[in-house]
């Protein structure tokens, strides 16, 4: 069992503080990982309530704050519609993945998880010529 | 003249409110872009007729508000009619401003109406019944033109209360008569009424074309210079800002403009007396008073209202000369203050001489050789004056050949004369130098060219325009229309292949600038000066271009390039203004949360126009907003299509805005949107008290980030840049401000986020800027998978 800790990137310089997931694999192919984290954070907003969803990707008919996703009323989220949109989202470049110090690019790379492995969750934002 | 259909419905609406209260057009934006300058005219007049209590129309409102800043133009049956509303609303003591009245004569196309005596007689009459007489000159120029006994009246209690330089003035004016007293009146900055335009520089080119006038300015400046020697040397005594009044200051304003309009060359021998006078407090006590001078006295000035109406004439009409006299006596003044407004007034008149290419270049003989030397024998020792392309420097060489910075204490204490004298002309030497470059610089985009022949004569005429001009680009016209860049070596000119090429005298020179060269010409000129180790006074080959993209050509009138950046706006507005734009300051007052800063770009036919707005008094930032171009089309500059701006200029002033947004910017506004009402605040407000400190630590957030990227072996990062190699290109990405600049040519590459086509990922508080950054590097460094046409466009085939 892995015990790994996701860090979003955060405004230059520090980060957001690390959480932790218990992991049994300790191999799991990236696509995985990221269903994990989405499936974590939709099972904590469902089971505290509230309008505002803080997790990865924006869920429908939610509108984009400070602190978060607001939704319209307070109301459960789909995790499975959540991580269908999030692996959207990696595959066009919507955020970068770095496991400790290791950019992975592909979401079927099998990523090695142990204890202290760290998840770094990189924005970034679409482009177009101007 | 007829008015047009849409200036017919505009009088009417306005001239019966009540009844046209329901009218669409009430609650409509005037479209000044409809209106003629005689339909302007005519709206003047329904404007005027308003009297107050005629119930609130916001169609006034607006066009009070036009009237301000276009002139209209009136015929005889309009300025009639003008003539009398004033009159009218005179009569009643609610408003009826003299200047109005000025001013409507002044643009009236057609004679004179017949009325217009018995018009303006009452119109005085009403404003001296009511004690409205702040505006003496429009009064007398008014009487003038109504004569009969009021004129005279008029003239006679105003003399008696003007101050001898200014009764002169009026002495010489009531001779002329209305052709210079209208003008007067029209330029003088007390009597104007808020509400009209600014004058147009007609008025001065009027007052300097009467012979009768331009004397007295030399009268005139000759007095004022006469008072102030008078004072330096004791025989009237000093006072701190009393050496001339206000009307007196303004008078001299009136005589200094002329005659810098006429470009008189004696002028600077009788300005520069003067003005240091002006600048600095007696050294010695007046000996009338008898007294010591305190230290208080020490720092003041005869007159600071003059110094800075010498200055304010000085950016309208500005010549080498007078800018080299106001940069001396910026080094004289012992007031901290005053020094500091002329070190900002010093830039506005270098920006407009650059507008003023007939006499930029001109620059007095120092004595240079052709090598650009200039030496003074001292004993054993001769200074050595030499001027190079980007400066003007001194040393000591001995009879032995040894050099060194400063002369020896033997010939500094048996040659005390020729080392002052030598340093007086080095710094003399380095302010025409500096002056020079900045308007070569500036003037860079100015469609004017001279002949080779003048610029022989005058900017290669002398050793230190020579030296200047050898460390830049030229272009010659071979052919009308037909373009060759020169360099010029010795005193002839060659262009890239080191061949000579001779030009006629009346072929045409002009600066050379990057963007009307192929990028292998340019690689070429850049090796050349490489090669030839030649440092030039500004950047020229290696100037950034920025180019029209597709996105900009299909959006018609407006770029969005620079809009969206969150600014220190303390620093924003000083780098603005500092650049020659103008522009309202923003702040936490009524009108204060919007601006537009305005450059007219060289050449005088077009204006930049960049919007800002204020985002938060607390942290004193403000928001970039749209950038749009204007054309000068019958006096009034119009909107324009970007694809219309000429390129070069198009380029220049996106140099300038990517300077004020690459120093100042310190985030994205993500939410930024062309519709203002769906700005939402809450983006920049958020941890604002650390965004300075976010900027600053973005690099090492790169610094930590980039090794663990895929890319990483593309990427280095620099002082200001992170420099991504692409397989078509190299691409340097701005820390500061996140633009991008390619390799080898520094062209522009415009890439900005798209907008609301995808649904947003959330992660909370990430720095936007540094965001976009990495997704640039990331995009770039994998450019050959690119396939946006727009930006592969910019990129260009297989690149440089």
């Amino acid at each position: 069992m892995a015990m790994v800790s996701f860090v979003d990137e955060t405004t230059a310089g520090d980060r957001s503080t690390a959480w932790h997931l218990e992991i049994f694999e300790e191999r799991l192919p990236l696509r995985e990982v990221i269903r994990r984290r989405v499936f974590q954070e939709v099972a904590e907003h469902n089971a505290k309530g509230g309008d505002v969803f803080r997790g990865l990707v924006q869920p429908t008919g939610a509108e984009q704050t400070l602190n978060g996703f607001k939704l319209k009323q307070p109301r459960r989220v789909d995790p499975e519609e959540q991580a269908a949109k999030a692996l959207e989202a990696f595959s066009r470049n919507g955020f970068v993945v770095l496991v400790d110090d290791r950019h992975v690019e592909d979401q079927d790379a099998m990523v090695e998880l142990s204890r202290g492995t760290q998840i770094t969750f990189l924005k970034l934002v679409p482009l177009v010529g101007g | 003249m007829e008015l047009s259909a849409y200036a017919a419905d505009l009088v009417r609406v306005i001239s019966e409110p009540v009844a046209a209260a329901d009218d669409p057009l009430s609650q409509q934006v005037v479209d000044d872009t409809r209106l003629s300058d005689h339909d302007l005219g005519a709206l003047a007049v329904a404007a005027r007729r308003r009297m107050p209590g005629s119930g609130y129309s916001p169609l006034a409102v607006r066009l009070r508000m036009l009237l301000g800043t276009r002139q209209p133009r009136f015929t005889t049956v309009t300025c009639d009619a003008f003539l009398e509303a004033v009159a009218d609303r005179a009569a009643l003591d609610v408003g009826g401003h003299p200047t109005l009245a000025v001013n409507a004569l002044l643009h009236c196309d057609g004679p004179w109406p017949p009325k217009a005596a018995k018009t303006l007689s009452s119109l005085l009459r009403s404003l001296i019944k009511h004690g409205r007489i702040t505006a003496p000159y429009a009064m007398v120029a008014l009487a003038s033109v109504s004569g009969g006994l009021t004129g005279v009246l008029v003239r006679q209690v105003f003399k008696a209360t003007l101050p001898p330089i200014a009764q002169e003035e009026l002495t010489v004016l009531t001779k002329i008569g209305p052709p210079a007293l209208l003008p007067v009146a029209e330029v003088a900055a007390g009597d104007r009424s808020y509400d009209l335009p600014p004058p147009s520089s007609g008025q001065w080119r009027r007052l300097a074309e009467n012979d009768q006038y331009r004397e007295y300015s030399w009268e005139a400046l000759r007095t004022a210079a006469d008072r102030v020697a008078r004072i330096h040397s004791g025989e009237l005594p000093f006072a701190a800002d009393k050496a001339f009044d206000h009307l007196e200051v303004g008078t001299l304003g009136r005589a200094l403009r002329v005659l810098l309009l006429l470009d008189e060359r004696d002028l600077p021998e009788l300005l520069r007396p003067l003005v240091f006078g002006v600048s600095v407090a007696p050294m010695t006590p007046g000996s009338l008073s008898g007294e010591p001078p305190g230290v208080q006295s020490a720092k003041t000035l005869p007159s600071q209202a003059l110094l800075y109406e010498i200055v304010r004439a000085a950016v309208d009409f500005p010549t080498p000369e007078v800018l080299t006299i106001l940069r001396e006596a910026r080094s004289r003044v012992r007031h901290k203050g005053v020094a500091k407004q002329l070190d900002r007034k010093l830039k506005l008149i270098e920006l407009a001489l650059a507008d003023r290419p007939e006499v930029a270049t001109r620059l007095p003989d120092l004595g240079f050789d052709r090598e650009g030397v200039l030496e003074f024998a001292a004993g054993q020792q001769t200074a050595v004056v030499l001027a190079t392309p980007e400066d003007v420097t001194m040393s000591w060489r001995a009879d032995g050949g040894k050099v060194s910075a400063t002369p020896s204490a033997a010939v500094k204490r048996d040659f005390k004369q020729v080392v002052t004298a030598a340093r007086e002309l080095h710094k003399r030497a380095k302010a025409h130098h500096r002056s020079l470059i900045r308007a070569l610089e500036n003037g860079i985009g100015a469609p004017a060219e001279q002949t080779v022949e003048r610029w022989h004569a005058e900017l290669a005429g002398t050793g230190l325009g020579l030296a200047v001009a050898r460390g830049l680009v030229w272009e010659l016209e071979c052919a009308p229309g037909r373009w060759q860049a020169v360099l010029l070596d010795g005193e002839a000119f060659v262009d890239v292949d080191g061949g000579v090429v001779k030009p006629a005298d009346a072929a045409g020179i002009r600066l050379w600038h990057p963007i009307r060269s192929s990028t292998p010409e340019i690689l070429a000129w850049r090796d050349l000066l490489m090669a030839r180790g030649l440092r030039q006074p500004f950047k020229q080959a290696f100037r950034e271009i920025y180019l029209l993209t597709p996105a900009e050509e299909s959006a018609g009138s407006e770029s969005l390039r620079f809009a969206a950046h969150v600014v220190r706006y303390k620093q924003f507005y000083a780098l603005v203004k500092g650049r020659g734009w103008s522009t309202p300051l923003l702040g936490p007052w009524d009108g204060g949360d919007f601006a537009e800063a305005t450059r007219v770009l060289p050449g005088g036919q077009w204006r930049a126009v960049l919007e800002q707005e204020y985002a938060d008094a607390e942290d004193d930032c403000a928001i970039t907003g749209r950038i749009r171009f204007q054309r000068l089309e019958d006096g009034v500059f119009r909107p324009a299509a970007l694809t219309g701006v000429p390129p070069l200029l198009f380029s220049e002033a996106m140099r300038d805005v990517d300077l004020f947004v690459g120093v100042a910017s310190i985030a994205i506004d993500p939410e930024w949107t062309v519709d203002r009402a769906r700005h939402h605040a809450y983006w920049w407000q958020a941890g604002f008290g650390d965004l300075t400190e976010t900027a600053r630590s973005r690099r090492d957030a790169l610094a930590r980030l980039l090794p663990r990227l895929t890319i990483a072996d593309r990427c280095e990062l620099r002082d200001r840049w992170l420099v991504v190699r692409g397989t078509r290109r190299t691409y340097k990405i701005h820390l500061g401000s996140g633009n991008i600049l390619m390799d080898p040519d520094d062209a522009y590459l415009c890439i900005v986020p798209a907008r609301g086509k995808t649904e947003p990922v959330f992660l909370p508080f990430t720095d936007d800027r540094l965001s976009i950054i990495l997704s640039k590097a990331l995009l770039l460094a994998a450019d050959a998978k690119i396939t946006d046409p727009s930006i592969l466009r910019q990129i260009g085939p297989g690149g440089g």
